[in-house]
């Protein structure tokens, strides 16, 4: 049983260590910096209220990483609850009105995966932007290893199809 | 396309907090943590704890099981301090006893059992003190008492039978005296009258005493009859058996200087084992070596009985508070040591009450009447009087049908009474048997007796100090029609001849040994 300080400890350390992978988890979501930020925060602290309840955590990069991914589901459905659109497209709903003004580059980067679906956008966010394995990936969503390779194998050749057609003259 | 699918990804990877976001972030995060500081323990949520025993199996396992030994050690420790009639008196005595001598060798397991019958004499002790002892419980104590000294009885025959006969005496010696410490005890606080059963216990007590006391004898006797111990060999193990007396008495000694005022019943004890081993001294100088054996045996078993008397109070704290009256008794007690000197009413000589009603007519005793005493003199010889001992025991011959075959018998009383000698010769056509007296206070004496028939005959001598205490021993003598053995032979300790060669039975059958214990058994 940890005391408040060994908790403190872990989650600053945790701080340090993932607040930069997921920043961009968040934000590759979502498209809005301060939303990112803010999502960001909320993991932590809903974290820390978790480990308050008397409860442990055992892996705590996964856990941070599932309390994001919630949140964002969470937020979309405050989005879309007029909306009768299903909550899978999630990150279209939230990359609807970007507050601020991107990076050309992310902008461009943006707009690509969009065109994705979302299986395959997921898997190959997760995969190339956040750097997961696909085992990881399929701990972290609740597939089969098989499924998600074959799921950012596709992703993939979308992608590269779709790049070869943007950046053809 | 490989290039343009890397470059994509490329500038999303610098995408990142500040360091001054980051810093304030967490800042931020950090004054969150400590606004709510953690304090809940995993226990206080049930469902946390159930999912702990569901899903962390070896260690829930590890615990429940550590869990279990815990328990069951503190019951283990707990039934040590029970007494009958409690619930885990059966777990104190059929398993801590049990387990405790499941792992000893033979000889250590016959002492662990006699420490098992002083404890229960304890317990009985400590029932009594607190108002507690039952007839029921009475009678528990009694058989577990008995299974104890018939465990005794059969690991001492064992040891007998593998040839170290020594050992066997021992331990019958040791539990002669642990019988008789805790048994005086015992009957200090208790009134045997007040409590049914109480009666049986103390005789049951008595009576098994009386066999070890008859086995320690037979040890003896086996040595100084055999012919194979040589004289040197014997003074020998006198000097063996004085060395212990002096050890032993040496504890005694430094226990009645730690504690003068509490301990002169001991003092009175260590006085009389003094006096047996003074003349076991004198006999051995005297080139009596089979007497002074004897003498020394009887020191060690006093001595030893003083030691388990100090060991035994020092267990009983509350006894201390009881002490007083053992020095000034009440009414009860008073009756019950004046009874003492009419021995065939007196509990504590039961064998000699049976005795004496079978063969009314079979003794005589060719010694002066006692001067009548106060009832307080008599109390306090009676507490404190030492019974006599019988030092010299005659070979054992074969004696011829209607021949006169004479026996001299001699014992010691450390008090010097007047004693009083009953022989039973174990041929119900002869009734009347003459001893004489050939010493000042009738401690030797000589007595002749013709058998008339042929066949095994089991005699029977006892001695009194005319005071309740008495010892005795009896033996088996083969009368021959065919043997050809010498008449009106004189048979001394200066005379004696293999035991073991003497009673074998004429007609080559094997004749079964009977220790007292198993002949009292057979009685009961």
């Amino acid at each position: 049983m940890k005391s408040h300080a060994e908790w403190e400890k872990k989650f600053t350390d945790a701080y340090n260590a993932y607040s930069d992978a997921l920043f961009r988890f968040c934000f590759f979501r979502v498209f809005d910096r301060e939303k990112a930020k803010e999502f960001v925060q909320d993991t932590f602290t809903r974290g820390w209220d978790y480990v308050r309840r008397g409860n442990n955590i055992k892996n705590i990069r996964a856990f941070l990483y599932t309390t994001a991914r919630n949140i964002i589901i969470d937020e979309a459905r405050k989005r879309n609850r007029m909306k009768t659109e299903p909550i899978e497209n999630y990150e279209n709903v939230l990359c609807e009105n970007p507050k601020q003004t991107l990076n050309a580059e992310i902008e461009i980067a943006c707009d690509e995966l969009k065109k994705l679906d979302e299986p395959y956008r997921e898997a190959v966010t997760m995969r190339f932007i956040d750097g997961f394995s696909p085992k990881e990936i399929a701990a972290f969503l609740g597939e089969t290893e098989n499924v998600v390779s074959v799921r950012i194998h596709r992703g993939v050749a979308k992608l590269r199809a779709l790049l070869h057609r943007t950046f053809t003259p | 396309m490989t290039n343009k699918f890397t470059q994509f990804f490329k500038p999303l990877h610098k995408t990142r907090l500040t360091d001054a976001e980051r810093a304030a972030m967490r800042a931020d995060f950090i004054a969150y943590m400590r606004a709510h500081p953690y304090m809940r323990t995993r226990a206080e949520n049930p469902l946390q704890t159930i999912a702990f025993f569901l899903f962390k199996k070896p260690v829930a396992i590890a615990l429940c099981l550590s869990l279990v030994i815990f328990s069951a050690g503190s019951v283990v420790y707990a039934a040590n301090d029970a007494l009958p009639g409690e619930t885990l008196y059966t777990i104190k005595v059929d398993v801590n006893e049990e387990f405790s001598s499941a792992f000893l060798s033979r000889e250590k397991k016959a002492r662990f059992e006699i420490e098992r019958a002083a404890r229960r004499i304890q317990e009985a002790t400590e029932l009594a003190l607190q108002n507690r002892l039952t007839s029921k419980t009475a009678r528990m104590i009694e058989t577990r008492i008995e299974k104890h000294a018939q465990t005794i009885s059969e690991l001492a025959a064992n040891i007998s039978a593998e040839g170290d006969v020594k050992a066997s005496a021992d331990i019958y010696t040791k539990f002669q005296a642990t019988l008789a410490a805790n048994e005086e005890i015992f009957t200090s606080v208790v009134e045997e009258e007040s409590i049914e059963g109480t009666q049986t216990l103390v005789a049951t007590i008595e009576m098994i005493e009386e066999a070890a006391k008859s086995e320690t004898t037979n040890a003896v006797i086996t040595l100084v009859q055999n012919n194979e111990v040589q004289e040197d060999e014997l003074a020998e193990l006198a000097e063996e058996a004085k060395v212990e007396v002096e050890q032993v008495s040496f504890t005694v000694e430094q226990t009645i200087e730690a504690a003068p005022s509490t301990t002169s019943p001991i003092a009175r004890k260590l006085a009389a084992v003094q006096t047996i081993k003074e003349e076991g001294e004198r006999r051995l100088e005297k080139g009596d070596v089979k007497e002074s054996v004897a003498l020394f045996q009887e020191a060690k078993t006093r001595a030893k009985e003083a030691e388990a008397f100090i060991k035994t109070s020092e267990k009983q704290p509350s006894l201390a508070a009881r002490k007083p009256e053992q020095t000034a008794p009440t009414p009860k007690l008073i009756e019950n040591a004046t009874n003492l000197d009419t021995p065939a009413e007196t509990p504590s000589t039961p064998q000699k009450t049976q005795q004496t009603q079978n063969t009314p007519q079979e003794t005589t005793a060719a010694t002066p009447a006692e001067p009548p005493q106060s009832t307080q003199t008599t109390i306090n010889q009676s507490r404190f009087n030492t019974s006599p001992k019988i030092i010299s025991y005659p070979s054992i011959p074969i004696g011829a049908p209607q021949n006169e075959i004479r026996f001299i018998w001699e014992a010691f009383d450390p008090e010097n009474d007047t004693l009083q000698w009953e022989i039973w010769w174990g041929d119900m056509g002869e009734r009347e048997a003459k001893a004489i007296c050939e010493s000042q206070s009738c401690s030797r004496i000589s007595a002749s007796h013709a058998f008339e028939d042929q066949g095994l005959y089991t005699v029977r001598v006892r001695v009194d100090d005319g005071k309740g205490k008495s010892d005795g021993y009896s033996f088996t003598i083969d009368i021959r029609a065919t043997e050809t053995s010498s008449t009106n032979d004189e048979i001394s300790v200066k005379e004696q001849t293999s035991a073991q060669e003497l009673i074998a039975p004429s007609d080559g059958k094997e004749r079964e040994k009977i220790t007292p214990i198993r002949e009292r058994e057979r009685r009961r």
